[in-house]
């Protein structure tokens, strides 16, 4: 293993900025594989499976595990100017680092840093990138491939080799566009986003599924000679299969009846929302259909109009 | 007439609603605050109410003072509930969570208009001189309706990865022609700027045959694209010290200012013209990054 500083930048008032890749195999060339983990700030969960695949790759390269001319490179954060102060985003200008890959060489700040960054990646055989999203909850951990290149379907094709419960498949939104996943399959890499269960608090037990799950995939792609226990047969899914259970009129304390991963049954109520003053029932929130729960808030506060379940529907 | 575009209940005891003041005038639908910081648009609407109040007016004009109140009230750039940019979220999803279907309630209610003008803040910490903001792409359908706007400028520029999601995007998309307008500075009202603004946006609306009025005569506003821009970016962190005022005529070499290391006071880089121009754009904060942009200089006279 070899620590590399990917890019650095002076910042005022403060330590320079460092990007840190780890890498194992060979030291020249294009990675075969490249893992990305946080590039948000609160994304403590994603650095923290990369900082435990790091010690688990390490001690398969000591082992003679890695295969003959492979290089993989683990960026455990990309971002620890704002994961140290704990800003989401760019602390100075509030900028997501993540919205604006490949980055450009000539422009501002955390383009520059996206540039950087995306310098070390571009060329990658395969591109794992662990990511979170922008609202509080624990999803089931899952591999999700957007359709934004001529290689999705080709990645789509070999997901399963993670061996998550789940692969989703999904069209790109305009706001996909400046996303690393993104800018890594306009450049022809297989790449793929790896949701854990958690974001700004560290789960163990689903740190430790998504670091299998990785060696696994980097087994079944030749990258590793490791046997790796099997996995979940994962069940793909179009993100437009999942049904979500909305707050359609009421808003105030979230009380949830269920956990993530957890099988329902249509009619089942899954939590309930309670008033801000009174504490009386405003609505109850009923599965419309029998599954598994994908996604489940975790906030105690909730607003009107807003997704609180996600349930992949029985097959 | 006050109209509600989009209200949804927050926990405790209050609702966001989102307002739009609907007068019979043609359809023009006036965006403003998509962030949080366009106090330019406040004197818009105040002048523009004066015309609903005293004139004989044909159409539809809708006037939306705050799409992201919340923001407003917080003096917030962003949605504060999902510390999220709104104007990077459209065109939403009316099934999506509070903050898409927003987006889309919007974007539901604005579709189909004459023509939107999106009255937006100058990046934060930028200081702008008045412009409107064209993306090239849809440059024959909006370039006519922008030069009437009594802008100095009109900007005809390339779209990044970065706008495809905003709402001026996401509306030129279904082909509701969207003005984005941008001057003075974020978080401040320019008098001048909300006058001169609303003279254009009602010359705007004559033309579009919204209310009688003889011609409107004001000065038309220079064409101008991303190649006579010149951007300006500090190479160094620390203090940045202008030396010159926005707006003004400078030449190539001349200092813009200077970027000092506070703890060692010495001078780390002396930012310079890259071209003889216009001072188009100028920081107005003093703590700078490596690639943070001070100016833009406008090449020529």
């Amino acid at each position: 293993m070899r620590r590399l500083t990917l890019f650095k930048m002076d910042i005022p008032y403060r330590e320079p900025l460092r990007v840190t890749g780890l890498e194992f195999g060979v030291s020249h060339g294009t990675p075969t594989a490249a893992i990305v983990g946080s590039t948000r700030g609160d994304e403590v969960q994603q650095a923290f499976i990369c900082a435990n695949l790091v010690a688990g790759l390490k001690e398969l390269e000591e082992g003679g595990a890695l295969a003959e001319g492979s290089r993989i490179l683990v960026i455990p954060c990309t971002n620890p100017l704002s994961l140290n102060v704990g800003s989401r985003f760019w602390p100075a200008d509030g900028t997501d680092i993540n919205r604006l890959f490949p980055g450009k060489a000539d422009g501002e700040t955390t383009e520059l840093v996206a540039a950087g960054v995306f310098a070390s990646l571009r060329g990658s055989a395969y591109g794992l990138q662990l990511c979170s999203f922008n609202q509080q909850g624990d999803f089931l951990p899952h591999v999700r491939v957007t359709r934004a290149g001529a290689v999705s379907e080709e990645s789509l094709a070999i997901a399963g080799d993670f061996g998550l419960p789940c692969v989703v498949s999904r069209d790109p939104t305009p706001f996909d566009t400046g996303t690393l996943n993104y800018s890594w399959q306009s450049h022809g890499t297989n790449a793929f986003s790896l949701y854990s269960a958690t974001t700004d608090r560290i789960d163990r037990t689903s740190a430790e599924q998504v670091v299998e799950s990785v060696l696994r995939f980097l087994a079944a792609r030749g990258i590793l000679r490791t046997r790796v226990p099997r996995g979940s047969v994962s069940r793909q899914l179009d993100e437009r299969e999942l049904v979500d259970v909305r707050t359609m009129t009421g808003s105030g304390y979230l009380e949830n009846n269920v956990v993530v991963g957890e099988t329902v049954e249509k009619g089942q109520e899954l939590g309930r929302v309670l008033d801000g003053l009174d504490a009386h029932v405003r609505e109850r929130l009923v599965a419309p259909t029998s599954g598994r729960i994908f996604f489940c808030r975790t906030q105690a506060l909730i607003q009107q109009r807003m997704v609180v379940y996600r349930i992949a529907p029985e097959a | 007439m006050i109209q509600t575009v989009f209200s949804a209940a927050l926990p405790i005891g209050e609702q966001l609603v989102v307002k739009k003041n609907r007068a019979d005038l043609v359809i023009v639908n006036t965006c403003a605050f998509i962030e949080s910081a366009k106090k330019e648009s406040i004197d818009s609407i105040i002048d523009l109410g004066w015309l609903k109040k005293n004139h004989t007016l044909r159409g539809i004009v809708d006037i939306y003072p705050a799409l992201n109140p919340l923001g407003m009230s917080a003096a917030e750039h962003g949605v504060p509930l999902f510390d999220l940019d709104l104007d990077r979220t459209f065109p939403g999803n009316a099934k999506g969570n509070l903050n898409e279907a927003l987006a889309a309630a919007i974007i539901a209610d604005i579709k189909g208009a004459n023509v939107c003008i999106d009255i937006h803040a100058p990046d934060a910490y930028l200081r702008e001189v008045s412009q409107v903001r064209v993306e090239e792409e849809h440059e024959k359908r909006l370039l006519p309706l922008a030069k009437l706007l009594n802008t100095q400028y009109v900007w005809v520029h390339a779209t990044s990865t970065a706008q495809h999601a905003t709402l001026a995007h996401a509306l030129n998309a279904v082909r509701t022609r969207c003005l984005v307008v941008e001057m003075g500075e974020s978080m401040h009202i320019t008098e001048d700027c909300g006058s001169w603004l609303t003279e254009g946006i009602l010359r705007l609306i004559a033309e579009l045959g919204g209310w009688s009025s003889s011609s409107i005569s004001l000065p038309s506003p220079r064409i101008i694209r991303d190649s006579q821009v010149h951007t300006v970016s500090s190479g160094v962190p620390g203090v940045f010290l202008p030396r010159v005022e926005q707006g003004v005529s400078i030449r190539r070499g001349q200092t813009l200012g200077i970027v000092a290391d506070p703890l060692s006071a010495t001078v780390l880089e002396e930012v310079v013209a890259p071209t003889s121009g216009l001072l188009f754009s100028l920081r107005d904060h003093p703590v700078v990054y490596p690639g943070t942009l001070v100016a833009r200089v406008l090449e020529g006279r």
